[in-house]
């Protein structure tokens, strides 16, 4: 029988860059990557940025094209997703029923985006997380629409920025007292949403969809303080979930991710976890980092066990960005509510500046609004002190 | 010998390149990379490959000597 190599269950980034990494190493077993959607490996920032305002096209974000992957001799079955998970013969089921054999598995299924019931159902709502969801909102978009968007992360700010761009009218609700609070606190929350309002978008805080309805065409929304919006487009950015349901039953399942260490190693020998759905040990915390350059980090870093070298001790890249009405919003490290937040650089009421959070000491998160260069020596300090 | 190439207009300043390999890339004041020096020593090399590795826009390529001179 052949050698069954290194299956990769997910054509992400972390999929995709686990692949690349592994060939680059000179590893010489057979990879096949089993990706749930039919496109070719490409990069997901730009949806909800460039892609969305209607600046870029598919074919200016693939990760991984035909002809690469040709190159490379990597096997990419489009199209599959994965049913179920057999340790034991170490098989993995797609969904059509076939089998996949593997030495090693490489677990990259990323993460769903959450709905809410209350717009079960209903037509003109819109999750924002493949593709096909950008493709299809950035076509909404085109007859300037009503847009409500429920959620204010970075996923619904960034959404509500391209709604603007093109021409439409917009409004975000948010559950908590300010947008952005869950990664940035509630100080630089404020800070950023009424960078938003600046720029004309309405945004109401405090607020929660409780019912909603639709004559086939607009959508009356009805929120937590009995206010009703009505809206021709709205899109759901309330989070994600991590795409585990398939691992159930075995030792690697957990509805928050797959616990791992930094390199991707699980509790099950010869299975890795990398992406968004893979819940590392960062900054002595088990997380789940939703975003591309840790992605991109653990991706490295198990292609690097994987092919023998050893372990990569330094901690985890949670580097994040934002871009949000022409401000470069810039994250490193976790912002800690309970202590100080020290401006560096510049000035919040410039809306250009470097912040930082200190720990014991020790910077544990450093953010800039509009300071790219400032961020970076900031980024590069901080890496020192806690390498 | 090899060289580091960027591509500025592709760049869009994530800065993931300057993390990886601070003695060969910065950016300006519009966090556009910038290249430090043209050749890249021996010791910098595994680190300039994780720079072209991290970035997100696939604005750094490696180039041998050979490549170059032709």
């Amino acid at each position: 029988m052949s050698d069954p190599g290194v299956v990769i269950v997910g054509g992400g980034l972390a999929g995709a860059r686990t692949a690349q990494a592994l060939r680059s190493r000179g590893f010489a077993e057979p990879i096949r990557i089993v990706a749930g959607e039919d496109a070719w490996p490409y990069d997901r920032p730009p949806l909800s940025k460039e892609f969305l305002a209607g600046e870029v096209g598919e074919e200016d974000i693939c990760l991984l094209s035909a002809d690469a992957c040709a190159e490379l001799d990597i096997e990419l079955m489009r199209g599959q997703r994965a049913a179920s998970l057999d340790l034991d013969r170490r098989e993995l089921l797609l969904a059509d029923g076939v089998r996949v054999p593997f030495n090693q598995l490489v677990v990259a299924t990323g993460a769903a985006p959450r709905t809410l019931p209350q717009l079960d159902g209903l037509g003109n709502v819109f999750t924002l997380r493949d593709v096909g969801d950008a493709r299809a909102l950035r076509d909404a978009f085109a007859s300037k629409p009503r847009v409500l968007i429920v959620g204010g992360g970075f996923i619904g700010l960034e959404a509500a920025c391209a709604a603007h761009a093109r021409g439409c009218r917009v409004t975000v609700i948010e559950a908590s007292a300010q947008p952005m609070s869950a990664v940035l606190g509630a100080k630089l929350g404020k800070t950023i949403g009424e960078w938003h309002e600046s720029h004309g978008v309405r945004l109401l805080r405090e607020r929660s969809v409780t019912h909603a309805e639709t004559d086939g065409e607009t959508l009356r929304v009805t929120l937590s303080d009995d206010a009703t919006i009505t809206a021709d487009v709205v899109v759901l950015a309330v989070g994600v979930r991590a795409e585990v349901d398939w691992l159930s039953g075995t030792a690697l399942h957990s509805e928050d991710g797959v616990p791992c260490d930094i390199n991707g190693r699980t509790v099950v020998e010869g299975v890795f976890a990398a992406g968004d759905v893979a819940r590392p040990r960062v900054h002595g915390r088990s997380v789940r980092l939703g975003h591309w350059t840790p992605a991109n980090d653990m991706a490295r870093r198990v292609a690097g066990v994987l092919s023998g070298a050893e372990d990569d001790e330094r901690e985890l890249d949670d580097y994040f960005w934002s871009d949000q009405f022409g401000a470069r919003l810039q994250l490193v490290g976790s912002i800690d509510e309970d202590s100080e937040l020290v401006v560096e650089t510049g000035a919040i009421e410039d809306s250009s500046f470097v912040a930082s959070c200190h720990v014991e000491g020790k910077p544990s998160a450093v953010f800039a609004m509009n300071r790219p260069r400032d961020f970076l020596r900031a980024r590069l300090a901080m890496q020192a002190v806690t390498a | 010998m090899v060289k580091a190439l960027v591509d500025r207009d592709s760049c869009r300043g994530y800065g993931n390149c300057l993390i990886a390999a601070p003695s060969v890339f910065d950016v300006d004041d519009d966090g556009l990379v910038v290249l430090l020096k043209d050749d890249v020593s021996e010791d910098e090399l595994s680190a300039v490959e994780r720079a072209t590795y991290d970035c997100p826009t696939n604005s750094i390529t490696i180039e041998s000597d050979e490549a170059a001179e032709k």
